[in-house]
């Protein structure tokens, strides 16, 4: 308490020490807690330190001199095979040194790196015999899922190719497309025990370089030590890591990452993570989906006005519901009047308790069809959604108006394109059901004055979120609120602020 | 990267914060206090109060982009305008307090007639302190986002104008009325809002001195609107009904019909709260800059949770929603009065620190 | 730009103890706004407790299906029984049943009372919290209505709950007796009522008439209030004429089969049916008649005022009886000419009807203000001046084809 007060006189404080003390991602203790980063790699200290590791594949051509280290499960066989094996096993001795300044071998200077190697997956070559000389093959190939259709982000029409949980598969998909050398992929190791590979991929001349910038350096400001996911990362990236809405834009989609890059944005590719995030991101971007853009531009407004529609809805109805059944009778029209009053004289709760009851249910039957196998998911929610549904009508628990409000609900949150998005919109809509039920609709008002004060001020990279609503620019609202026609978008959106705005010169 | 505040946003804030819960009875201060087709009025307030906006568009061209606390303080003591800032901080917060006190007992007057109207003011007070700890960059953000979401309800009303019958406007001008002196502080209460310009003058970008004419914008475009409404509204009552009506404007909404709603001036006004609540935002952000200003070591955050708390409970004192009405005319009084002459002091003073030579002429 | 990125990737070690998430974003208040989230999660179970109690607004909660909520409101004027009696006010309040199970639609209460505590008493009388959000339309006993009917509006107007737009109607019997109307055919007589009115002012045989328009025009120096009447039959509910108001006292009425003549006077309508009257055997009927008036005021050489009352009238004629078949354009021009003749026949009755009354319902005075500088109106008796005026009415007719027969 007189911490706090003694606070109000004292001004802000810039930056406090870590209480870990940690220092840094990049390093690697070995068993003595030294990091001695130049030390020299010799194999009995690199076998040592791989002790216990009883996947560590050790081979020997004696009369070579030659050690090889590495992870039998990590490397590749076929480039193992063509790169190390066949010519160490047909080499003379002599000419080891030829084949060792072939173009497949790198040599390794420093004890850090050939450890961090085999830990990729690389063989490493160890010479013996008072020779001096450790060499690196580049034979990695990590088991992965090869590339399949995102289940989350399925497109009707457009591409059917989603990233998958490898980083150089997934941006060797972004690279197919984007064939240019101006792509520009900056690779950045996170998390001390994972070092994931993480790689910055941006358009140079079109993305701000100040952007740029501030993400690599949060990226390494990351100290942890496991790095699982690219979600995790983005909520160790944050400007506002407490607020409910997303606020870097993730996907699954390679095609999406490639507009995104060429609007100036910057993507983020994690290794072991199948979704990529772009910085900076904007709400409308939510409401964007893929097919979007293949579509004919004014099917594909309307569409978009659906969405936002459908986030109206999933946000407020059951709470305008439970709002007006308790406390503003005045504004239900005179022909639902009756029905609706009849329909709730057999509820024996309050409408706020009822709208609870049935969104928890509906919730806990959208999480338990998530753990299921997609078989029995598939009937459990056909059999939750119908049968209880219209039994709980029938027993009295509801009414079969909230049923129809429950159930619109979960739809329309089905139909906002980003999973993220639609969770955090199913938590916004508890908080305005308690408040709708509570205070009625000014509650409702309230609920909605805190999300526009949590919006305003959410930032991504200290660009603005709500962009281009605020800062009001008119001309992105053709990309990103509408889909305006393709003769008609010519610049790039402006939150990218990129210094190279045209990109299309097409006339019409 | 971008804390500055951008012209377009300027207007939509001045125009947010202006439009207040007295917009709802402008009709009848109309014809109460100026007659019949009292709504010319309307048309020459609406020019004392650009002459407003153009003292303080001197005042600020003046102190050369310092901010007002700063301007002060080249020529008064410092104890006296130390005080006189906390004076008028203090006005605007008991202001804001008292404009949402207003909205939540007209609110409740229609929906919760039994609701002790200190439990709602709760709720609103903390959205209030989380709208003014944002900052005033992202309370413009937060005013485009409310201006968007209201602006369609004010042309809601054009459809009432097939009952509209020019008869009813008599033909006589500003009969029947009588205090013109009273009705002017009236009438230009609606318009109050507009001294937020002079507060954002360190929230712009420096050596760029158009933005003014976006608060010039701002403030045409609320006068526009008060103008078509109270105009619709004389032709769609009559006169001597627009003088007993409270709210004029609330029962005219109560004619519009949608197919899915009933009573659509129960919902038109539950929208209004979000401009009422930007309105009593505004009004404490001012308040929170100018008690910062005079006591910098502490957190601006804390600020204005002081003074939020504490004009709750002094506005506590008037529980009726016509005492309040009296204490918010009071203070309407207090808030014109500050409008004209703190600019024109803030001139004066500037003229005197050239001439004492503390500020060098431009 | 590429130099400062190499920079950043190959600084090795990064600044110390690394940046604590989430401090990246900056306002002013974020320190204060994490306490606030802190102090929120600690309060958490009072804050519950308290949230679910109702949280100050139990005394409002309105839940929809205990609500009786008030569709119709009818006042009948009862006399006192012995001769030092007061006359008592009786308040009869009708409401939809909210009971699939009940054999009944509507529900009518009623209780008489000399003092103004009818809500009270009648609140007491059924298990529904009375409401009255939802009013549609309130009926008068004319009794009541020739007494002035300001005093008993005042109460309607003043309540916030009740919109302007309800409906109002005056009855000749008694009001309880009409709200308790029971017909086969007419299961819940206040939806028949609400219909019946809405129906018909769209169809404009009788103007809409609610709470705003009577006292805009009660306030109104330049026009009276209308209403109409609302009587039982043997078959049904039916409009059975608009009664005359000067000020805020019925003085009044137009018989029902005038009633369209009186809208023609008062203002326009989109989409009516006409019957009229030739001669004893000659009957024609207008259908989708539009109808337009124009009023002309002028002040002659004395000060005195005299009108002129252009009726246009846009019709079809669908029916004729007892008459020769019109298939020349003479024929059809002196049909016309007819029942123009007989049309101005008639709104001259009713406008003499209300010169004899004193009750200026159709706005004459409205337009007659412009003849008057403001001091001279104010002292004007605007009623005795339209009792004596002069009104012509002149009636055009456009018949738009006479049918698809010859």
């Amino acid at each position: 308490m007189a911490r706090w007060v003694s606070a109000l006189f004292r001004k802000n404080r810039s930056g406090k020490n870590d209480s870990r003390g940690n220092k840094g991602n990049e390093s690697v203790t070995d068993g003595q807690g030294r990091t001695p980063e130049d030390r020299r790699p010799f194999f009995s200290l690199v076998r040592q330190q791989f002790h216990d590791c009883h996947d560590l594949v050790h081979r020997s051509y004696p009369h070579l001199g030659v050690d090889l280290l590495y992870f039998g499960h990590l490397v590749g066989p076929e480039e193992l095979d063509r790169d190390l094996v066949r010519p160490l096993e047909t080499v003379d001795p002599g000419e080891l040194d030829q084949l060792l300044a072939r173009s497949q071998f790198m040599r390794v200077e420093t004890f850090t790196e050939a450890v961090e190697s085999i830990l990729d997956g690389q063989a490493v070559l160890f010479l013996r015999d008072g020779k001096d000389g450790v060499w690196l093959a580049q034979v990695s190939n990590p088991p992965g899922r090869s590339v399949e259709e995102t289940e989350v982000e399925g497109s009707i029409t457009g591409p059917h190719d989603g990233f998958s949980e490898s980083a150089q598969l997934n941006v060797a998909l972004i690279r197919r497309r984007l064939k240019s050398a101006r792509l520009k992929a900056i690779r950045l190791r996170v998390g001390e025990l994972s070092h994931t590979d993480v790689y910055v991929i941006y358009i140079e001349d079109i993305a701000n370089p100040a952007f740029v910038e501030e993400l690599i350096s949060r990226i390494r400001d990351v100290s942890i030590e496991v790095l699982h996911e690219a979600h995790e990362l983005v909520q160790l990236i944050e400007d506002h890591p407490n607020s409910v809405f997303p606020q870097f834009y993730t996907t699954e989609r390679p095609d999406i990452t490639v507009n995104k890059l060429s609007q100036g944005r910057i993507a983020v590719v994690v290794d072991g993570s199948p979704t990529v995030v772009t910085a900076p991101a904007s709400l409308m971007e939510y409401f964007n989906a893929a097919d979007d853009y293949y579509m004919r531009w004014i099917s594909a407004t309307g569409l978009r006005i659906l969405r936002f529609i459908a986030f109206i809805i999933t946000v407020s109805f059951t709470a305008f519901y439970v709002s007006i059944t308790t406390f503003h009778y005045e504004l239900i029209p005179r022909t639902l009047l009756v029905n609706l009053a009849e329909s709730r004289a057999r509820v024996p709760f309050p409408p706020l308790y009822e709208a609870l009851f049935m969104e928890f249910t509906i919730e806990m039957l959208r999480e338990a069809g998530a753990r299921l196998p997609s078989k029995i998911g598939q009937t459990i929610g056909i059999v939750g959604g119908i049968v209880i549904g219209q039994a709980a009508v029938q027993a009295g628990f509801t009414s079969n108006i909230l049923i129809i409000t429950v159930a619109s609900s979960a739809i329309a949150s089905f139909v906002i394109p980003s999973y993220m998005m639609s969770t955090s919109l199913r938590l916004l809509r508890f908080g305005l059901i308690l408040l709708a039920g509570i205070w009625g609709n000014l509650g409702l008002m309230l609920g909605f004055g805190f999300i526009i004060a949590d919006l305003s001020h959410l930032t991504v990279l200290k660009s603005s979120y709500m962009t281009p609503l605020a800062p009001f620019n008119l001309r992105d609202w053709k990309q990103l609120v509408i889909r305006g026609p393709y003769w008609s978008l010519r610049e790039r959106t402006s939150q990218s602020r990129t210094r190279n705005r045209i990109f299309s010169k097409m006339k019409r | 990267m971008n804390e500055k505040l951008n012209p377009f946003h300027i207007a939509i804030l001045i125009h947010v914060v202006q439009v207040g819960v007295t917009v709802f009875s402008l009709p009848r201060l109309c014809a109460v206090y100026y007659g019949t087709n009292g709504w010319i009025w309307i048309v020459i307030i609406g020019i004392a109060v650009t002459a407003n906006i153009a003292l303080i568009h001197a005042a600020v061209k003046m102190g050369g982009g310092r901010p007002l606390p700063e301007m002060l303080g080249l020529f008064l003591p410092k104890p006296v305008s130390g005080i006189l800032q906390l004076a008028i901080g203090c006005m605007y917060a008991l202001s804001a307090c008292l404009t949402s006190k207003q909205y939540v007992l007209m609110f409740e007057l229609q929906s919760f007639p039994a609701t002790n109207p200190y439990v709602f003011r709760a709720g609103i007070d903390v959205l209030i302190l989380c709208l003014v700890v944002i900052g005033i960059y992202n309370l413009g953000k937060a005013a485009t986002i409310v201006f968007f979401a209201t602006i369609p309800f004010p042309f809601f009303y054009l459809s009432l104008l097939h009952d509209v019958k020019l008869v009813r406007y008599t033909p006589f001008f500003l009969k029947d009325g009588g205090h013109w002196v009273e009705g002017f502080f009236q009438v230009f209460a609606a318009f109050l809002g507009f001294e937020l310009c002079l507060f954002l003058v360190p929230y712009v970008q420096r050596g760029d001195t158009r933005w003014f004419y976006a608060v010039y914008a701002g403030n045409t475009f609320s006068w526009f609107i008060y103008l078509a409404l109270t105009v619709l509204a004389f032709g769609f009552s009559s006169f001597g009904q627009l003088k007993d009506l409270l709210f004029p404007l609330l029962e005219m909404a109560g004619h519009l019909t949608l197919p899915v709603v009933e009573r659509v001036d129960t919902l038109m006004f539950t929208f209004f709260f979000l401009m009422a609540v930007m309105t009593a935002t505004a009004y404490f952000w001012m308040a929170t800059e100018l008690v910062t200003y005079v006591f910098p070591n502490i957190r601006k955050g804390w600020v204005a949770a002081f003074l939020i708390a504490s004009t709750y409970f002094v506005s506590s004192i008037p529980n009726e929603l016509s005492r309040v009405s009296a204490w918010l005319q009071l203070m309407a009084k207090l808030a014109i009065g500050t409008s004209f002459l703190l600019p024109v002091l803030l001139l004066i003073g500037m003229l005197a620190a050239r001439a004492l030579g503390r500020v060098k002429a431009p | 730009m590429r130099r400062a990125i190499a920079r950043l990737v190959r600084r090795t070690g990064n600044r110390a103890g690394g940046r604590r998430t989430g401090s990246f974003g900056r306002t002013d208040g974020r320190r204060l706004l994490r306490l606030m989230g802190r102090a929120a999660a600690w309060s958490l179970p009072a804050v519950l407790s308290l949230l679910l109690s109702g949280c100050g607004t139990q005394a409002d909660k309105r839940v929809l299906e205990e609500l009786g909520m008030v569709s119709v409101m009818g006042f009948d004027l009862e006399k006192g029984e012995a001769s030092d009696e007061k006359d008592s006010n009786r308040t009869t309040v009708l409401f939809p049943v909210i009971n699939p199970m009940a054999k009944v639609e509507e529900e009518t209460l009623s209780v008489a009372s000399n003092s103004n505590d009818s809500r009270q008493r009648l609140a007491r009388m059924t298990d529904r919290k009375l409401v009255f959000g939802q009013l549609r339309t309130v009926i008068y006993s004319a009794s009541i209505a020739e007494g002035g009917l300001l005093d008993d509006l005042d109460a309607l107007i003043r309540d916030p709950t009740i919109g302007t737009r309800v409906k109002l109607a005056l009855s000749d019997g008694n009001v309880r007796k009409l709200l308790a109307f029971k017909h086969p055919a007419i299961p819940r007589v206040g939806r028949y009522i609400d219909l019946l009115l809405e129906k018909e002012s769209i169809h404009l045989f009788i103007p809409q008439v609610n709470l705003h328009t009577f006292y805009r025009d009660l306030k109104d120096d330049g026009i009276d209030p209308i209403a109409p009447f609302l009587n039982p039959s043997e078959q049904s509910v039916r409009l059975d004429g608009i009664g005359l108001f000067r000020d805020d006292r019925l003085v009044g009425r137009i018989p029902a089969d005038d009633m369209p003549y009186f809208v023609m006077l008062y203002s326009h309508f989109h989409q009516g049916t006409l019957t009229v009257q030739l001669t004893e055997n000659e009957v024609v009927t207008l259908s989708a008649l539009r109808s337009d008036r124009e009023v002309r005021v002028r002040r002659k050489a004395g000060g005195v005022p005299e009108a002129e009352i252009l009726v246009k009238l846009h019709g079809t004629v669908v029916e004729h009886f007892g008459y020769e078949r019109f298939s020349t354009d003479k024929k059809q021009d002196e049909l016309k000419r007819r029942i123009v003749r007989k049309v101005e026949e008639k709104c001259k009755e009713q406008l003499e009807l209300m010169q004899r009354l004193r009750a200026d319902c159709i706005g004459i005075g409205q337009h007659a203000r412009r003849l008057y500088g403001y001091d001279e109106w104010i002292k004007l008796d605007w009623r005795e001046a339209f009792a004596g005026m002069d009104i012509k009415v002149k009636a055009e007719l456009k018949v738009k084809d006479f049918g698809i027969y010859q």
